[in-house]
């Protein structure tokens, strides 16, 4: 049973980040993606938090057993997604008080987002194990695309890596492309790593 | 009442300066597909440009009752505020559902475009994250009110121009791996380059 | 297979290649010979990204004409001093974001040079400011003000201003010779005269207009025309087949739209540049102006 468990988490690890990456593959939730990423923290604790809400979320409504296409279903869903949302920004705001002002509407609006990565991640089959698997994997390949767009945006825009305070420079302030950090930078950037990965990647069936 | 140059200010900077697709990427998800024809884009239009003022407005005067009652009640010691995501996702999900069954009734036609699943989110997400802005920056119910007429419009208006563009592209040889949301995404670098100039 | 693009005419780009490269010889002589060299790294870069590209996709591809014109109204369009290695992006980001994305040549909605125009000024504001020479003096200039409205009218200010004697970009200093080659595009009708007539006369209406309305704002209307690179755009960039309408009551609607955009951007807004937004806003709009039947007869 344990071998299984290994490998059913593995699968869905790839699935959920790789294969049907929200970003870069499904090509949802891509506001947050272009909105917050010039700082690499502020990525990081939304796709953290993203991450942690989608996997409470499916923890909770597998354990109600109610058909899983129902009206009742998705607004419970969404009520539930938009809650742990308050929640959290509460506890950011106290705790991280910057990233918090840095995340501005991004963090509730994330509710939508999580709701639709939620929707569309991809499962095997109906077990709670496999559902908040699967959830989670979305997540975490969410955050990923996050932590890929911002590393490369910063890099772009000031030459370093701001990390948590921590700064990395990779080359002089003055050889870099300021307006990668505002949303014409952003655009450019997110749409240029998205059609490398397409013309790399066969999407699929991924409607 | 409001000046009209204030007027003209609100409004450029609504559909200029801070634009909902082109800064605050909000209801981006429409370019997943191809870009709706001008006809329907009216027609999202319509139902923005009701939706988004409503809610809005019925958002502004939530959040204004809610610091009242906390400023009455001196013994809350939380701040009540936070309840706003929560209050907004409701408001945004009932204007919507209202809007669209009064849209069912007056304009049969338009209806039809709500009643695909992916549509009803984007509008979701775009009304929702317009009510949040809205709420943070206006100053009285009928600043918010406009604010949401304008932000539709612009919001209407970005997406003309991107039909407009996608029209000339229809035969052209483009990278296998752009065609699609990836050159809409740099498209819309190029029209927030445009744009960018002018709020200096 | 693909159908040759009828807006693409191989002998008119090779004139007008000769005629920019003409044009910034002559600068060099104003300015300094750097700006031949910006026109070579511009080339160069141009042709290697195509070359490039169009290996990638396996295509089969000849160096024409078309890779050197974009690079080359690029350059004339930067001020003389420009640090070398942003003409290099700026030729990139225009060349690749402006014409190869869209399918290459003649498939492009921007002008190519136009794109990276504006995403220099964005990226790289300061340096961009601050490489003006003044070309009298040959010395470096803190910020130009292209559009400035100090001009009052006198006939020592026009001659200045035909014989290069303001600061402006490489291209569009000395008006005298951007008539004298903008009239060679012209009389061998490669440069449809719609256009600059339209932006030139429609330019001289509405700054007219305004200036009534708001006279510190706007400069005396006869002088507009020859400010900043209003010439050199009417001649040389809005002529542009590819992203200029195909009929000709479009084609003047174009102009008068380029004209009205200017006018207003420049007297409202003070912005370095009123004809570079305007350009690139009627190359997404300019479309809309004709029927749809010539756009698809064209696209089959």
């Amino acid at each position: 049973m344990n071998n299984s468990f290994k490998d059913q988490v593995k699968s869905s690890l790839w699935l959920g980040m790789f294969k049907y990456n929200a970003t870069f593959i499904l090509w949802v939730a891509l506001a947050p993606v272009l909105a917050i990423t010039q700082n690499l923290d502020q990525a990081i604790y939304l796709g953290l938090i993203v991450t942690l809400i989608l996997i409470v979320t499916s923890l909770i409504m597998s354990m109600i057993k109610t058909q899983q296409q129902g009206l009742l279903y998705q607004v419970a869903t969404l009520t539930l997604i938009a809650a742990l949302v308050t929640i959290s920004e509460m506890i950011l705001q106290i705790d991280q008080p910057a990233i918090y002002r840095g995340l501005g509407i991004y963090l509730p609006l994330s509710t939508i987002s999580i709701y639709i990565i939620f929707h569309r991640a991809h499962q095997k089959d109906t077990t709670l194990i496999s559902n908040v698997l699967s959830k989670g994997a979305s997540g975490l390949g969410f955050l990923m695309a996050l932590i890929i767009v911002s590393i490369i945006r910063s890099i772009l825009s000031s030459g370093a890596i701001k990390l948590f305070g921590i700064q990395m420079r990779l080359f002089d302030v003055a050889y870099s492309f300021n307006s990668m950090e505002t949303a014409f930078g952003s655009l450019l950037v997110v749409g240029l790593i998205i059609g490398f990965v397409n013309s790399y990647v066969n999407r699929g069936q991924v409607k | 009442m409001i000046e009209f140059t204030t007027f003209i200010q609100m409004i450029i900077a609504a559909v200029l300066i801070n634009n909902v697709l082109l800064q605050s990427f909000l209801g981006i998800e429409v370019i997943e597909e191809n870009v709706p024809s001008p006809k329907e884009i009216f027609k999202l239009l319509l139902a923005l440009v009701i939706s988004v003022p409503f809610a809005s407005g019925l958002g502004y005067v939530v959040y204004h009752q809610v610091l009242f009652s906390m400023n009455e009640l001196g013994e809350v010691t939380r701040d009540l505020t936070y309840f706003m995501t929560l209050i907004s996702v409701v408001i945004v999900v009932i204007v919507m559902l209202t809007v669209a069954q009064l849209i069912k009734k007056v304009f049969p036609k338009v209806h039809e475009l709500h009643v695909n699943y992916t549509n009803q989110l984007i509008t979701t997400s775009l009304v929702l994250g317009s009510v949040l802005i809205i709420v943070a920056s206006a100053q009285t119910l009928l600043e918010s009110v406009l604010l949401g007429v304008f932000i539709s419009i612009g919001y209407g208006l970005v997406l003309m121009f991107l039909t407009l563009i996608e029209r000339q592209l229809v035969d052209a040889p483009v990278l296998k791996g752009f065609r699609g949301l990836p050159l809409r995404l740099i498209i819309l670098a190029i029209i927030a380059l445009i744009v960018s100039g002018f709020s200096g | 297979m693909k159908k040759e693009n009828p807006r693409v005419n191989l002998k008119h780009l090779n004139v007008m290649a000769i005629m920019l490269i003409l044009l910034i010889a002559t600068s060099a002589f104003i300015y300094s010979p750097y700006v031949l060299l910006m026109a070579l790294f511009a080339v160069i870069t141009g042709v290697v990204l195509e070359v490039v590209f169009m290996k990638i996709r396996k295509r089969p591809y000849q160096i024409n004409a078309g890779s050197v014109v974009t690079p080359l109204i690029f350059v004339t369009l930067m001020p003389p001093s420009l640090p070398l290695y942003m003409v290099v992006i700026g030729t990139f980001f225009g060349v690749f974001f402006g014409k190869m994305i869209f399918g290459g040549l003649g498939r492009n909605i921007f002008n190519p040079a136009v794109a990276a125009y504006l995403f220099i000024l964005v990226t790289f504001p300061v340096d961009f400011a601050a490489s003006f020479i003044d070309p009298l003096t040959g010395s470096a200039l803190e910020s130009v003000n292209l559009a400035n409205s100090i001009f009052v009218g006198s006939a020592d200010q026009l001659f200045g201003l035909l014989l290069g004697q303001y600061p402006n970009t490489v291209g569009a200093t000395m008006v005298l010779l951007v008539w004298i080659f903008g009239a060679v595009l012209l009389f061998l009708k490669i440069a449809d005269w719609r256009i600059p007539v339209s932006i030139l006369l429609a330019s001289a209406f509405f700054t007219a207009v305004f200036s009534n309305f708001y006279p510190d704002a706007f400069p005396n209307a006869f002088f507009a025309l020859f400010q900043g690179q209003l010439m050199f755009i009417a001649f040389f960039v809005a002529t542009d087949p590819i992203t200029s309408p195909r009929t000709a009551k479009a084609k003047v609607l174009y102009g008068i739209g380029i004209a009205f955009i200017t006018v207003v951007i420049r007297g409202f807004a003070n912005a370095a540049e009123g004809v570079i937004y305007a350009v690139i806003i009627m190359n997404a709009i300019g479309p809309m102006l004709e029927p749809i039947e010539v756009v698809e007869e064209e696209q089959k």
